[in-house]
């Protein structure tokens, strides 16, 4: 029996007193990947695999990533322009709110106002205040914030004077 | 006949099964694998791209950049942040307010040009112009001599589209949204609202096409 993968030139060999002729034209009709080597090939194609498979997967992941923080950053931009846009200190109030599916985008906008300084509440031309505002950005169903922006806005507060 | 049998090569029925087993797997589940692999490697690099003109448009509108405009090649056009009005003569910082075009006055900077500058952000078609006018008429009488795609190196690569909202939304100091007031009443603009999807193809991922949707906006200073 001739071994597999090995090339051997065609012989007569006498057996059991008949001229046995073996003909490798007709044996590689059989020929073929046995079960091991059938399993070898899955099994490197499997270690060749996987690793491609898992840099394609962190690739995807990264791009997915930049286009969230891209569109979170632009969002997190609008909301506060659109605070700073207001022209009313008091039209903002303190407290956190949480807008969920912000311009109905698959993200939650998170907004909170605190008193940084001074008298928040007071309308009195002598009452000076600085609201701190932090919008923050997050996936739905994430705590992990995409974005995140700082503002200020203040009443009764000559700059430089 | 024992002979015989040791002479035939083949694999037994488990073997087969086994063997058949292993093939069906393999042809199931390999093509899928392999076309969501191919799609994949064709996608990333579109929506790298996508992504980045996606924030080079939206940086240009709101804040500005390098012009190659003939006469101003390598200048910056500033964006719609530094939009102020001129007290004398009284000219708006926004002078023409459009669902897909938008004018705006940057005053007169020396280091940068000697004149005001009427800029102008427009869609047309799926690419996003920026030209600079020499008067604010409104509307502009005639498009100028030259526009220039932002940014420049999107052209014919990267289709920007406004399904819904509208390119450019326009509110009042108190946040309430103004239809469009084309040329007068623009001094109420006080917040100007930027949305467009920027995509490759059709955006659609089975094609290997990318598609970034983004909003922004910017308060007007001094309109």
């Amino acid at each position: 029996m001739m071994p597999h993968g090995r090339v051997q030139s065609p012989k007569s060999e006498v057996r059991g007193g008949l001229l046995r002729t073996t003909d490798y034209g007709l044996r590689t009709t059989k020929c073929g990947l046995t079960l091991v080597e059938l399993v070898l090939t899955v099994g490197l194609a499997g270690i060749l695999g996987i690793p491609t498979g898992l840099l394609l997967s962190e690739h995807l992941r990264a791009a997915v990533t930049s286009r969230d923080s891209t569109v979170a950053m632009g969002l997190a931009r609008a909301e506060t322009e659109q605070l700073d846009s207001l022209n009313n200190f008091f039209a903002l109030p303190l407290g956190t709110v949480t807008i969920a599916n912000y311009q109905g985008y698959p993200y939650n906008l998170t907004r909170t106002i605190t008193c940084q300084a001074g008298n928040c509440t007071s309308g009195s031309s002598n009452s000076q205040g600085v609201k701190r505002i932090v919008v923050t950005v997050t996936k739905a169903g994430s705590t992990a914030p995409l974005a995140r922006m700082t503002t200020y806005r203040t009443k009764h507060v000559l700059f430089g004077l | 006949m024992r002979r015989l049998r040791r002479s035939s090569v083949g694999l037994t029925l488990v073997e087969l099964a086994v063997v058949i087993s292993v093939s069906g797997i393999l042809f199931v589940a390999t093509p899928p694998l392999v076309l969501q692999g191919v799609h994949t490697f064709v996608f990333l690099p579109r929506a790298q791209a996508a992504n980045q003109v996606a924030m080079e448009i939206l940086h240009a509108a709101m804040e500005g950049s390098h012009s190659t405009l003939s006469g101003l090649g390598g200048q910056t056009i500033r964006g719609l942040r530094f939009a102020v009005r001129q007290p004398s003569p009284a000219q708006p910082a926004i002078w023409l307010a459009e669902n897909e075009r938008i004018g705006f006055l940057i005053p007169h900077n020396p280091s940068i040009t000697t004149d005001n500058q009427y800029v102008v952000l427009r869609l047309d078609g799926q690419q996003l112009k920026r030209s600079v006018y020499l008067t604010n008429a409104c509307p502009p009488a005639s498009l100028p001599s030259e526009e220039e795609i932002l940014p420049y190196y999107a052209a014919g690569r990267i289709r920007v589209t406004t399904p819904n909202p509208p390119l450019f939304r326009y509110y009042n100091q108190s946040g309430a949204l103004l239809s469009p007031p084309i040329c007068s009443g623009t001094s109420a603009i006080r917040r100007v609202e930027m949305a467009f999807v920027a995509q490759t193809g059709g955006g659609d991922f089975s094609q290997g096409d990318a598609q970034v949707k983004v909003t922004s906006s910017v308060a007007i200073r001094f309109p």
